[in-house]
C-alpha cells in the first residue's frame, strides 16, 4: 500500500474546513494543513508540499483564482479541487483554466466529496 | 511476431512463397545455363575429335608423299604431332575429366562424360586409338628417314583399316553430347515454364485473396456505416462531435437538425449553432467550458456542474405563424482519440417537458404555500375579528364594483372614480396587514399598483378597467375561499366549545390583541422599537358599528404613530428618550355617555416642515403661499385624499389615504377629531363619539 496523499484544505469558513477534514477518505488522503486565505495557503503550500489541495474561491487576502495560479507556479503537478458555491459559472471555469482539475459545488455531502477527491487523483 | 502480423499473415506467406519460387527458378536457370554452356564446349570438342581423326590420316599420307627431308615433310610431321596431341588429350579429358586445349588455343576444362553411350564410345575409341597412338609416337620419335618410313607404313595401314571406325565413334560421341545438351535445354524450358506458371498461380492467389479481403472489408465498413446511420437517425437526442476548433463533425443525428428547425449543421462552428439562442456572454462561457474538455489534466466528470447550457430556450416558428418554445440541455463528454487528439461528444436533449414540470411544481408549491399561509393566518386571527374583516371586505368590494360598473365619461370623472377605488383598496390593504393576512395584503397591493399606473395615464380606456375588474374578481374569489374555511373552522370550534361551555368573555380578552401584534409588526418593518399599552378596551361595552370604527381608527393611528412619529432607536437615544417608544391607546366612556378614544405616542410629533415640503413637491399648492400657512392649516392637509409624508411606499404608509377616510367615518358617526402635538416630544389623536344610542339613532 502506498503512503496517503498529503492534502491541504483552503477555505475561509471553518465549518467547511472541518467538514472536509471529516468527510475525506483517510485511506487515500491525510490532511497536513488548512488555510483560511489565499495568502495563508501559499505559505503553507511551500512548507508542507501537499499533493492535493481543496480550494475555496471567495476568500479574503488573495482569492482562490489568484491562489491557484500561485500554487500551479510552485508545483505544476499539484491536484486542485475547487470547492465553491455555484454563483458564477464563468469564475469556476476560470479556476480550471488557471490549472485546477475539478470542481465540486457547495453545498456537498460526504459521499460527493469523497467521490470527487478520488476522481481527482485517479490516473 | 506471428500473431502481430494479424490479418496480413496470408499475404505475407504468399509473397514469401512468390519470392522463394522466383529465387528457385533463377538458381536452376543459372545452374542449367552453365551446364548447357559446358555441354556446348563438349559438343564442339567432340566435333573436333571427329575432324582430328581425318587430319591425322591426312598428315600420315602427306608425310608419305612428301620428298625426303623436304619442307613439306616437316610441315606434315608438325601437323601430325599437333593432331595427335590434341586428340589424345581431349580423349583423356572426355574419359577422366581434365584440361585440354580449346579451339583458340586456350585451356579448357572438360568434365568426364557420364552418359553410358558416350562412355562406351570413348572406351571403344580409346581401344582403337591406343595402337595408332604408339605408331604415331614412333614416327614422331624417329631419328632417321629409315626409322620414319618403317614406322609410317604400319601406321598408314592401321589408320586405313580403323580410320572410319574411329570417325564413326567420335561421331557417336558428338551426337550423344548434342542430344544431352538438347535434353538439358528442354529441362530448362520445363523449369522456366513450371516456375513461371507457379508464380502466376501464386500471383493470382494473392490477387484474389486481396480482392476478397477488400470486398469483405468494404461490406463490413458499409454495414458499420449503415448501423451508424440507423443509430444516428433513430436516437431522440441530438448527437454530434466537436473538434478542438469547436467545429461540428460531418456526422450527426437526424434529430439534431430537427431540433434546430431544419438548419444544416454539418461542419459549422459551435457558435454558429447556438449563437442565436444565448447571449454573447453565455456563448463565451460555453465555449470556454468546452475548451476545458480539451485540457487533458481537467477531469471531465468533475466539471459537469459548470456546464452553462443545461437549459437553453429555443423559439421555433410553428405552422400557425406563432412560436413554440422548447428547452434544450447540452451535455458534453470527452472522447479520447488517437495520438491524444480528443474530440467532444455533445448530446442535446429536449428537456421542455421536465422544465415545464419543474415550473408547474414550483407554481403548485407556491399555491400550496399560499394556502398554508392562508390557513395559518386564519388560525392566528381571532374568529370574530376575521368575520368582521371579511364582512368589511365584501362591503368594500361591492363599493368598488359599483364604481367600476359606472365608468365615467369625462377624464376628470374617470380619475375621480379611480381615486375612489384606490381609497377602498388601500383601506382594505391596511386592515389586512394589520391582521397579518399577508395574502390579502399582497393581492390588494397588486391591485393598488395597477390603479396607480392607470392614474398616471393620459387616456384611460375600457381595457384599463377590465384589468382592475380582474383584480377585484381575484380578491372576491380569495375572500370567499377564506370565508369558507373560516366557517368550517367556526362550526368545528362551536362543536368543541359546546362541550366545554366556554365563557363568552374568552374571546373578548383576545379581541384587541391584534393591535399589539400590529404594533410589533409595523415597528419591525420600520426598524423601530415600540410597545403598545391598551387601557379600557375590554371594559367598554360597544355595539358592533362602534367597535368596527374604533378598531379601524386604532389601526390607522397606531400605524401613523409608528411610521411618522416614533423615531429610530438611535435618534431616540440621542434625544434622551427610551430606545423603545411607547404608544398609549385609551378608551373610556365619559359620564355623559360619550366615548373617547385617544392614541398617544412619545415620538417626534408632527413635522410641519415635512408636510409643507411634500405639499410643495406635489405641485398642488403654490410654494410661496405654503410658506405663509399656519400649522393648523398645514395639519388640515393630512386629511386631504392622496396626501402622504412618507418617503416610500410600504404596507403601512405612503399611499396617502387613510386619514381622510377616518375623518369621514368619524363624521358619519357624528364624532369629533382632535390632534395635539409637541414637536420632538409627543403626539395625540383624540376621537370623541356621541353616546351609542344617539349614534345608532343618527345612523
Amino acid at each position: 500500500m502506498t503512503a496517503p496523499l498529503k492534502m491541504l484544505i483552503v477555505d475561509d469558513s471553518n465549518v467547511i474546513r472541518r467538514k472536509i477534514e471529516r468527510g475525506h477518505d483517510d485511506t487515500i488522503f491525510t490532511v497536513v494543513g488548512s488555510a483560511a486565505s489565499g495568502a495563508e495557503a501559499v505559505e503553507q503550500f511551500n512548507q508542507l508540499q501537499p499533493d492535493v489541495v481543496t480550494m475555496d474561491l471567495t476568500m479574503p487576502q488573495m482569492d482562490g483564482i489568484e491562489c491557484i495560479s500561485h500554487l500551479i507556479n510552485l508545483n505544476p503537478e499539484v491536484k486542485i479541487l475547487v470547492i465553491s458555491a455555484l454563483s458564477d459559472k464563468s469564475t469556476g471555469i476560470e479556476a480550471l483554466e488557471r490549472g485546477a482539475q475539478g470542481f465540486l459545488t457547495k453545498p456537498f455531502d460526504d459521499q460527493k466529496l469523497s467521490e470527487a477527491l478520488k476522481e481527482l487523483v485517479e490516473v | 511476431m506471428w500473431s502481430a502480423l494479424g490479418k496480413y499473415r496470408a499475404i505475407v506467406v504468399s509473397i514469401a512463397l512468390f519470392l522463394f519460387l522466383d529465387a528457385s527458378v533463377l538458381t536452376l536457370n543459372f545452374y542449367i545455363s552453365f551446364k548447357i554452356a559446358d555441354d556446348a564446349v563438349g559438343v564442339n570438342l567432340a566435333g573436333r575429335q571427329r575432324m582430328l581423326t581425318q587430319r591425322t590420316v591426312k598428315s600420315l599420307y602427306a608425310i608419305d608423299n612428301a620428298s625426303v627431308k623436304s619442307e613439306a615433310e616437316a610441315t606434315a610431321i608438325n601437323e601430325l604431332e599437333m593432331s595427335y596431341q590434341l586428340f589424345s588429350s581431349t580423349l583423356t579429358a572426355f574419359e577422366q575429366g581434365g584440361y585440354t586445349t580449346g579451339a583458340a588455343g586456350e585451356q579448357v576444362e572438360l568434365k568426364a562424360v557420364s552418359s553410358p553411350k558416350a562412355i562406351k564410345a570413348i572406351a571403344e575409341a580409346k581401344e582403337l586409338w591406343q595402337p595408332l597412338s604408339k605408331e604415331i609416337q614412333q614416327i614422331l620419335q624417329a631419328d632417321s628417314e629409315q626409322q620414319l618410313y618403317s614406322a609410317l607404313g604400319p601406321a598408314i595401314s592401321y589408320a586405313n583399316a580403323n580410320n572410319l571406325k574411329l570417325l564413326s565413334l567420335m561421331n557417336s560421341l558428338t551426337v550423344e553430347l548434342e542430344s544431352i545438351a538438347t535434353s538439358q535445354a528442354q529441362t530448362l524450358r520445363y523449369i522456366q515454364t513450371g516456375g513461371i506458371s507457379l508464380a502466376i498461380v501464386n500471383f493470382l492467389f494473392i490477387l484474389f485473396h486481396f480482392l476478397g479481403e477488400l470486398r469483405t472489408n468494404d461490406r463490413k465498413l458499409e454495414a458499420a456505416r449503415q448501423e451508424t446511420t440507423e443509430i444516428l437517425n433513430t436516437v431522440s437526442e441530438g448527437l454530434f462531435l466537436l473538434d478542438e476548433d469547436l467545429r461540428l463533425g460531418n456526422q450527426h443525428s437526424g434529430q439534431l437538425s430537427e431540433m434546430f428547425g431544419g438548419k444544416e449543421v454539418s461542419g459549422i462552428s459551435f457558435s454558429e449553432l447556438i449563437g442565436d439562442l444565448v447571449k454573447s456572454k453565455d456563448l463565451e462561457t460555453a465555449e470556454r467550458f468546452v475548451g476545458l474538455l480539451f485540457r487533458p489534466n481537467v477531469k471531465d466528470n468533475l466539471i459537469k456542474d459548470l456546464n452553462p447550457l443545461t437549459e437553453v430556450e429555443l423559439n421555433i416558428p410553428d405552422k400557425e405563424g406563432g412560436y413554440s418554445t422548447r428547452y434544450l440541455s447540452f451535455d458534453f463528454s470527452r472522447v479520447a482519440g488517437e495520438e491524444n487528439k480528443n474530440t467532444v461528444l455533445v448530446t442535446v436533449t429536449d428537456v421542455t417537458r421536465s422544465v415545464e414540470l419543474a415550473r408547474e411544481l414550483a407554481e403548485e408549491k407556491e399555491r400550496s404555500e399560499q394556502q398554508m399561509e392562508t390557513l395559518t393566518s386564519i388560525l392566528h386571527t381571532e374568529p370574530k375579528t376575521l368575520k368582521r374583516f371579511i364582512q368589511d371586505a365584501f362591503d368594500s368590494f361591492s363599493k368598488i364594483n359599483e364604481v367600476l360598473k359606472d365608468q365615467g365619461r369625462t377624464d376628470s370623472s374617470m380619475s375621480r372614480k379611480l381615486n375612489e377605488i384606490f381609497v377602498e383598496v388601500h383601506n382594505f390593504k391596511g386592515d389586512a396587514s394589520a391582521l397579518e393576512l399577508d395574502n390579502f395584503a399582497d393581492l390588494a397591493n397588486r391591485f393598488e399598483d395597477d390603479i396607480q399606473q392607470t392614474l398616471t395615464k393620459n387616456k384611460v380606456g375600457g381595457n384599463d378597467f377590465l384589468k382592475l375588474a380582474v383584480h377585484l374578481e381575484n380578491l372576491i374569489r380569495y375572500t370567499e375561499s377564506v370565508q369558507e374555511i373560516a366557517e368550517k373552522l367556526a362550526s368545528f370550534s362551536v362543536m368543541s366549545s359546546d362541550n366545554k361551555n366556554t365563557p363568552k368573555n374568552h374571546s373578548d380578552s383576545s379581541r384587541w390583541q391584534h393591535l399589539t401584534k400590529l404594533c410589533y409588526n409595523v415597528a419591525e418593518r420600520e426598524q423601530k422599537q415600540a410597545q403598545l399599552v391598551i387601557t379600557g378596551f375590554n371594559e367598554a361595552d360597544l355595539d358592533e358599528a362602534t367597535e368596527s370604527l374604533i378598531n379601524d381608527v386604532c389601526i390607522q393611528f397606531i400605524r401613523n404613530a409608528l411610521v411618522h412619529s416614533i423615531e429610530k432607536p438611535e435618534l431616540r437615544e440621542a434625544r434622551n428618550k427610551n430606545a423603545c417608544g411607547r404608544i398609549d391607546a385609551r378608551l373610556c366612556t365619559m359620564p355623559s355617555g360619550e366615548i373617547e378614544l385617544s392614541i398617544h405616542d412619545d415620538g417626534a410629533g408632527i413635522n410641519y416642515d415635512k408636510i409643507r415640503d411634500k405639499a410643495a413637491a406635489s405641485g398642488q399648492w403654490d410654494q410661496n403661499s405654503l410658506a405663509n400657512w399656519s400649522n393648523k392649516k398645514l395639519l388640515g392637509l393630512i386629511f386631504e385624499p392622496g396626501f402622504s409624508t412618507a418617503d416610500k411606499l410600504s404596507n403601512d404608509a405612503g399611499r396617502g389615504v387613510g386619514m381622510d377616510v377616518i375623518r369621514s367615518r368619524v363624521q358619519a358617526h357624528n364624532g369629533r377629531l382632535k390632534i395635539s402635538s409637541r414637536s420632538g416630544i409627543d403626539c395625540q389623536f383624540t376621537i370623541t363619539l356621541p353616546p351609542q344610542k344617539q349614534a345608532s339613532a343618527a345612523a
